[in-house]
């Protein structure tokens, strides 16, 4: 492994033949670099995105540009959202082992904590420190740095090249209808509203749909409401707080108050739900509001361009349903404030292999992936439109100049997406434009403290929604759930404490 | 009448590098070895690794871990999500073969007549075994959908339900288990039916006829004749069924996944979500090899019941 590092190319050798080559390209359009030798093989396992033109972008236009640009051969595996975990598990028991992973570079979409000891700490630092010393795209944002160090260790576990904002969507027709009769402010900004006009759109057939179900949805909403209520799993140390004063009265009354939400708007199916529910029972016009990320939206856009292209009028159902569907402009505030949470954090991890040439290839992918983000640098590099319009403004950037905001304005503003439809309708085209503001809103899982081995494993396990779902349909009291809950919880952090992963002390 | 040949002949008239294959011992040993090779590598090393992954700290990120024992079997008895877990999967379990020995016993008399359409009959009874159980268990995800369950459907045509009204099947913890229970029936009923059918074809014709010339009735062959020589044959079919559904975590991982709120999660699934998912995987192990004696002392007393239930 040892002799890898001696006979590849050295990171700074790379970065200066890069460099030298972009130049080069500027001025005749030779490739920016090639490996010595025989071409390495860079192995990528990704999700398949929300957003499918974004795989076809990714797979077909950037990685191979890219590959061809640096010579080296990129091979792209896109796997569903849950699959990544059980193929990253049994890699890493193989780098653990010295053997071949199969892959070089995984995207996790939540912070992969637990995989630290395998992962390559040092090149993760360093893809960083390049982006925002000599790219100039930070800061590197506050949630993507608790998403990704390990305060403990002083390691990063990973580099974060997106965040995805988790706005609530509301059905603005149910919505007005609902609040000319109960009265209650003109979008649903906080979960008091939710609950006032949530009864009556319940009692209109359209229930309030947030899930409490064993999925990563539920996740989300649950955490961005317990961060609204002041209470959280962890504080800042990384102690468990769930259940100590006075967090405790506040996970209490935030227990009561979803009991009360399920039971006077909500509906049994949200204990059946899985991650693709909400989307479904939203465009399928049953619910009236939902916590997601912008998928329901541009589900609901794509669903109406394609009807307007069969022929159809601007009073077709399913441009009705684009034009009604709204999202907030921050998370729901609750007793303590209005925060919210990334619905899907996008978090690379190179193994740490030893294999330098393969590491510095994924270093260099990485740093050129998120420059992408900016559609005039992914212009000038034959990138095609880049990460953010490929996404379709679904990827946030977590360096947060990667795309200024004035070009992300710019897209959000004369959303190419919306725009026909809007047109054919008369709306604004800037539907989506108040997610610039999920900077502001946007913590981590484990917020306030980092997200850590623990908290990955709290998270994965269910054991939030869980502790709320036994409330909301009346088989425990807060207080057995919360008891039960916190004692797992302290369990599962003793556990990662042993082993050096997790701070915090009780 | 076979003539034995004096060995000195036989050896004259093979080539000789063949000669030693015709020891007993070692031909045996030949003949043994892949089953042995497949054995150790694909049952007794897994096994033996998550014995072992058990007794340490391992997680996802260190898959070696540090020596503790049985403190992860100790943690684990500790949490009411671990317990609650064992009771689901014996419920399922114990339930889930009580209604298939029934149902494949009414099938396999069933079949055991001739009947017009028996071979396609026979066919789609053999359909959910034959069908892989993830692509099988999306399709009853869609028959028991919150909103758009064909059963709510026919419910409501048949005035059942409301123009509104869902079920909600796995939504509400009782109808999840009885959701997660037919499944496991439909999918283990077609072996049940299959194994019954072939021992009650194997029982000797005359012994019946015997009983219906001494006056015995539909209930007294099936009671006093037909159980009682089936027993070996049920008890195969008990064993098997048992353990694929306490190791099976197919159908609760799509259908619940373990919801709601863990009211049907079991061993497999929260070995599983704890190991992989949480990371954790010491104590998944831990969770996976739990019922591991239980199964194996009840594997040993089904088999041993059955080779005295044996008619020879």
């Amino acid at each position: 492994m040892q002799s890898d590092r001696h006979r590849g190319v050295s990171r700074r050798t790379f970065l200066k033949a890069v460099g030298a080559g972009a130049v080069a390209v500027g001025l005749s359009g030779l490739p920016a670099f090639r490996a010595e030798g025989q071409p390495p093989t860079l192995r990528i396992l990704q999700w398949r995105h929300f957003v499918p033109p974004y795989d076809e972008w990714f797979n077909t236009v950037f990685a191979p540009k890219w590959g061809e640009r640096n010579g080296v051969n990129v091979v792209v595996d896109n796997v569903g959202l849950a699959e990544i975990p059980g193929i990253a598990a049994a890699e890493a028991a193989r780098v653990a082992a010295g053997q071949d992973p199969g892959h070089d570079l995984i995207q996790f979409n939540s912070p992969p904590a637990s995989f630290e000891p395998q992962a390559a700490a040092e090149a993760h630092r360093e893809v960083i420190q390049e982006l925002v010393n000599t790219h100039k795209v930070g800061p590197y944002i506050e949630l993507a740095e608790k998403s990704t160090f390990n305060p403990v260790t002083g390691r990063y576990f990973g580099v974060s090249d997106n965040f995805v904002p988790d706005p609530l969507h509301y059905r603005r027709d149910l919505w007005d209808q609902a609040v000319a009769e109960v009265g209650g402010p003109p979008e649903p900004v906080s979960y008091d509203a939710l609950l006032k006009v949530g009864r009556k759109l319940k009692e209109m057939g359209h229930p309030v749909g947030l899930g409490l179900s064993q999925e990563i949805d539920t996740n989300m909403w649950l955490r961005s409401a317990m961060y609204s209520w002041g209470t959280s799993v962890q504080d800042e140390e990384s102690n468990v707080v769930l259940d100590v004063p006075p967090y405790r009265e506040k996970t209490l009354d935030l227990l009561r108050f979803v009991k009360a939400l399920y039971e006077e708007a909500m509906f049994p199916g949200v204990f059946a739900w899985t991650a693709a529910s909400n989307n479904e029972e939203f465009l399928a016009g049953r619910i009236s509001v939902a916590m997601n990320a912008i998928s329901i939206s541009r589900t609901a856009h794509r669903q109406a361009a394609e009807a307007l292209a069969r022929g159809a009028g601007p009073d077709h159902p399913a441009v009705q349903l684009a034009v009604n569907t709204e999202i907030t402009e921050r998370a729901p505030e609750g007793p303590e404030g209005a925060r919210g949470l990334e619905h899907v954090m996008g978090v690379y991890v190179i193994w740490d292999t030893g294999n330098t040439r393969v590491i510095e290839a994924a270093q260099q992918l990485l740093i050129d992936l998120i420059r992408s983000y900016d559609p005039d640098v992914a212009e000038q590099e034959g990138w095609g439109p880049g990460k953010f319009v490929a996404s379709q403004a679904y990827d946030y950037p977590t360096f947060y100049n990667a795309i200024p905001k004035e070009k992300r304005l710019e897209f959000l503003r004369n959303d190419p997406v919306y725009a026909p439809i809007a047109e054919a309708t008369g709306d604004r085209p800037n539907k989506l434009e108040r997610i610039e503001t999920a900077f502001e809103w946007a913590h981590n899982v484990g917020w306030p403290g980092p997200s850590n081995a623990a908290i990955d494993e709290v998270f994965n396990t269910f054991v939030i929604p869980t502790m709320f779902a036994k409330v909301a349909q009346g088989v425990a009291s807060p207080e057995a759930a919360l008891d039960e809950a916190a004692a797992e919880i302290r369990r599962i952090f003793e556990k990662w404490r042993a082993q050096g992963l997790v701070g915090g002390t009780r | 009448m076979a003539v034995a040949q004096p060995r000195a002949a036989v050896e004259g008239a093979l080539p000789r590098g063949t000669l030693w294959l015709e020891r007993a011992s070692l031909l045996g040993s030949v003949m043994l070895a892949p089953a042995l090779i497949y054995i150790v590598a694909f049952v007794a090393f897994p096994f033996g690794f998550a014995l072992y992954l058990s007794m340490t700290d391992a997680t996802v990120g260190n898959p070696y871990g540090s020596w503790v024992g049985l403190r992860n079997f100790v943690e684990i008895v500790q949490s009411p999500t671990f317990l609650r877990t064992l009771k689901n999967t014996f419920v399922f379990t114990v339930v889930s073969q009580l209604l298939i020995l029934i149902l494949a016993k009414v099938l396999a008399l069933a079949l055991y007549r001739d009947f017009r359409g028996k071979g396609l009959v026979t066919f789609l009874i053999l359909l959910p075994w034959a069908a892989p159980i993830s692509l099988t268990t999306i399709g009853w995800l869609w028959i028991f959908h919150a909103r758009f369950s064909i059963i709510d459907w026919a419910l409501r045509q048949l005035g059942l339900l409301g123009p509104n009204e869902n079920m909600f099947w796995l939504g509400r913890p009782s109808l999840a288990m009885a959701a997660v229970i037919a499944v496991h029936v439909w999918r283990l009923l077609p072996f049940a039916t299959v194994l019954l059918l072939a021992g009650l074809t194997a029982i000797p014709r005359d012994v019946l006829d015997q009983a219906e010339v001494d006056g015995a009735g539909f209930w007294r062959k099936l009671f006093q004749i037909q159980l009682p020589l089936l027993l070996p044959i049920l008890s195969v079919a008990v064993l098997f069924g048992t353990i694929f559904t306490f190791t099976d975590m197919t159908v609760v991982y799509v259908l619940t996944r373990g919801g709601p709120f863990d009211m049907t999660q079991v061993l497999a699934s929260l070995a599983f979500f704890k190991g992989i998912h949480g990371g954790n995987l010491s104590v998944g192990a831990a969770i996976s090899l739990f019922l591991f004696p239980l199964l194996l002392i009840a594997a040993v007393v089904i088999l041993r019941l059955a080779r005295r239930a044996e008619v020879t």
